[in-house]
């Protein structure tokens, strides 16, 4: 089990104009656009966090990094994640 | 060649096994118990093209449920149903265990509370009470003088399924605050952990630390016999150490977890676990 690390919507970046070296500008990347887009992410069905599932194998429980929900990996593609099912009785090895 | 692997959930185990799979190239399909519906008197023909089906499930009465179907069509299985269905069930296992003349703990059973704590006083306190199924140490209660007898005997008859009506009463050994677990794949012990808690239950489950545990040639000697007692396999051999009688098996698992026990043995459980398989889908090939 693992918890997943949520991705930046936003990166900020801080930059020197070139001119002036004692005066910075603030740019941003939204993550989307950044990393080739949000087709990985899922959203917690507990508190709607976005929850990546690049990586994971479907069947594969995580808990969201937001709320701490146990969750089970539905699909890749498109992701989807759903509250995991309570450890029935006989479960085990 | 292909296997397929049946799954609940996919753990740190089952991507393991993935991992090494890939490795050696064999082609295999992940298989979600929860999706499967069997028409018993009609083989789907879609379990043909498996050499063999590593059973994984999480859930051991889906697990073993889906075994005896496909052990009836002639699928080759792992462990076999005969074999799993002793291991989840620990009053059978202890029953093999007696047959086979192994050294296990001393076991009662009863039905009603009245001769369950009857039995529990011939033992004398401290017991052990289990659920005769279950695993990852859950539901035991280690029972300390009459007041818990009594009052976890009304909760079990109150609360609990007719499975819990089943006491399972257990002596108490006075293990050294660790048990040992060991891997038996076929004939031979690849590796043992200790399991080391402060808590009296030590399952790793349970926050136990794993460590190694050498094999020697009376662990292996042990654990292959009590493997083979229930019949053989790819299994988990729970034993416990009693100050006076020495080694005590205590359990079985025949779909064990094994996510801890890499790192402290150094022993590549998952492959070591192929290999089986794979020699014995040769040995099916040559017949």
């Amino acid at each position: 089990m693992k918890v997943v690390p949520r991705e930046p919507h936003v990166m900020l970046f801080v930059l020197p104009l070139p001119e002036d070296e004692e005066h910075f500008c603030l740019s941003y990347v939204i993550q989307s656009n950044f990393s080739g887009g949000t087709q990985l992410m899922a959203n917690c069905p507990e508190c709607e966090a976005q929850i990546t599932v690049q990586g994971l194998m479907v069947g594969e429980i995580i808990y969201c990094p937001d709320c701490n929900a146990e969750l089970e990996v539905l699909h890749l593609e498109p992701p989807a994640v759903a509250l995991a099912p309570e450890v029935e009785e006989d479960w085990g090895e | 060649m292909r296997l397929a692997i049946l799954t609940s959930r996919i753990r740190v185990e089952e991507k393991l096994l993935i991992d090494a799979l890939r490795r050696r190239a064999i082609a295999f399909d992940i298989i979600d118990d929860g999706e499967l519906l069997f028409d018993l008197a009609r083989l789907d023909e879609h379990w043909r093209q498996y050499d063999a089906v590593l059973c994984r499930s999480v859930s051991q009465s889906r697990g073993l449920a889906v075994l005896h179907v496909l052990e009836h069509w002639g699928i080759p299985v792992y462990n076999s149903a005969g074999v799993t269905a002793v291991c989840n069930d620990k009053l059978l296992t202890t029953l093999a265990l007696l047959r086979a003349g192994i050294a296990t703990p001393r076991t009662l059973l009863a039905f009603d509370a009245q001769e369950t704590i009857r039995g529990i006083e011939m033992l004398g306190y401290p017991v052990v009470l289990k659920p005769t199924t279950g695993s990852w140490g859950r539901l035991l209660a280690r029972i300390n003088d009459r007041d818990a007898a009594e009052a976890v005997l009304e909760h079990q008859e109150t609360l609990g399924s007719y499975q819990h009506h089943v006491h399972y009463i257990q002596e108490h050994i006075d293990k050294p605050q660790r048990d040992i677990r060991a891997f038996v794949v076929g004939d031979r012990t690849i590796c043992a952990i200790y399991r080391t808690s402060a808590h009296w239950v030590t399952n790793t489950a349970r926050g136990a630390i794993a460590s190694n545990c050498p094999v020697t040639s009376e662990l292996d000697s042990l654990c292959v016999r009590a493997a083979q007692t229930v019949g053989g396999g790819i299994l988990a051999i729970d034993v416990l150490e009693d100050p006076q009688r020495g080694l005590l098996v205590n359990e079985i698992n025949a779909t064990m977890e094994f996510r801890n026990s890499i790192a402290p043995t150094g022993v590549d459980i998952p492959n070591a676990m192929l290999d089986y398989v794979m020699s014995g889908i040769e040995e099916e090939a040559i017949r």
